[in-house]
């Protein structure tokens, strides 16, 4: 024997312990469990969540003072931007009555609160106050009003948890506004977002709009992804990237829209 | 007041998810379940036993909370607690002030632990590690650092079981 016996039975109680996660982490009934327990904590999240809105109201009051001011310029702006786009749209509504074409946004969402987050750098994630129980599926993909936020990942019956954008295992087909270019966004390790497979001879800049492609089906056509912050070339030289700027600040969604259909 | 040790371990998720949504920021510096289970090991290094079941314990409930493969958690909980013991044997275990250079290696090997088992439990792709996530887990041991001293002023006024 090279242990002594009470080493040689810790050691295989260890052994039997890792080889048992590993098996159990395949199984898909864990998963299962792990979402009716994130239903239970549902309430206690909601406490959380109003707990912490209410410190955040206090502590930022002074703050949400000069925000407001800001907002109200910017809000004289915007005005008379939508008073442009308005024309526009009209004007687009008649061309596109002409050419009989269908309107492309004809997807139904239902909004959903935002009760729990957690931005770890592995798989950043926030969990929704709204389950199977409202018809939301696995995968459905999740926005805003500015943006695409991310899809669903696991789902219980009262509540869900969504990946993020910035999730490295997350791919999205996109599509550069400008140039039609397509390539697919994903998230790395460090939080930021890139499109990559471009061709090395790409024409993208810098401030470059990025939209969903619609290409394989699960995001609808069109939804803003973001901006382009940096546009780089790959290691092997055989294409480019671009480091997107999110057009949904992530860290601070509260309410969010769930494609259900 | 007596606080059992795996009631406190809940109550430490819930404080990890209260932090983020009051932080707001894209970044997770604060885990407190980890500083749990680095000042339970350090306090108890040489009864393995319990050091383990902790450990797993608290990787479990980690596991619960969050959307990895599970049992990434378990082990990589598993592999710092028995760092930290390796560790806390080196150094002198009766001045406490030790714990927080523990605390701070502990959370930085567990990001890396992470980092291996992710990709192994979820049969995926590793991805590609650069600068800025080691800044992000150096930013998460450094704010996990602060936060063991309030957690074991906490530990030790409660009798919360994680200091002997």
């Amino acid at each position: 024997m090279f242990f002594p016996k009470r080493k040689l039975i810790a050691f295989l109680f260890l052994f039997c312990i890792i080889f048992l996660v590993f098996f159990f982490s395949s199984q898909p009934s864990v998963y299962t469990i792990r979402a009716a327990f994130s239903d239970i904590s549902k309430i206690p999240f909601l406490i959380l969540t109003g707990i912490t809105h209410e410190i955040r109201a206090v502590a930022f009051f002074h703050r949400s003072y000069w925000n407001n001011l800001k907002l109200r310029e910017e809000t004289d702006a915007l005005k008379a931007q939508l008073l442009k786009l308005e024309e526009n749209s009209l004007e687009n509504g008649r061309l596109r009555s002409l050419l009989e074409l269908k309107s492309r946004s004809s997807f139904k969402t239902t909004a959903a609160f935002v009760i729990g987050k957690d931005f770890n750098s592995f798989r950043p994630y926030l969990i929704l106050d709204k389950g199977s129980s409202s018809t939301i599926k696995k995968y459905d993909p999740v926005l805003t009003r500015s943006g695409l936020v991310g899809k669903v990942l696991e789902v219980g019956r009262y509540s869900s948890k969504i990946v993020l954008i910035n999730d490295p295992d997350l791919s999205v087909p996109a599509l550069n506004v400008r140039t039609r270019e397509q390539g697919l966004v994903s998230g790395t390790l460090d939080g930021r977002c890139k499109l990559r497979f471009l061709d090395a001879d790409s024409d993208i800049k810098e401030g470059d709009l990025i939209v969903t492609s619609g290409l394989n089906m699960s995001y609808p056509e069109g939804i803003v992804i973001g901006k382009v912050r940096l546009v780089g070339t790959e290691s092997s030289g055989l294409g480019k990237f671009a480091v997107l700027e999110p057009a949904v600040r992530v860290s601070s969604v509260e309410v969010v829209l769930i494609v259900v259909s | 007041m007596i606080m059992n040790k795996s009631i406190l371990a809940l109550g430490l998720v819930f404080l990890k998810f209260a932090l983020t949504s009051l932080w707001s920021m894209p970044l997770n510096i604060f885990d407190p379940l980890l500083a749990a289970v680095i000042i339970y090991t350090f306090f108890h290094s040489l009864d393995t036993k319990d050091v383990v079941a902790y450990a797993l314990f608290c990787g479990f409930v980690a596991d619960i909370f969050s959307l990895n493969s599970f049992g990434a958690y378990m082990i990589s909980y598993l592999a710092c607690a028995f760092s930290v013991s390796l560790f806390s044997r080196i150094v002198y275990r009766q001045n406490w002030l030790f714990l927080f250079p523990l605390v701070f290696l502990g959370v930085f090997l567990n990001g890396h632990f992470i980092l291996i088992l992710e990709p192994i439990l979820s049969r995926g792709a590793s991805p590609h590690y650069g600068g800025l996530f080691l800044l992000r887990i150096l930013a998460e041991s450094l704010g996990t650092t602060l936060l063991a001293y309030p957690l074991y002023l906490f530990s030790k006024r409660c009798a919360s079981q994680l200091i002997a």
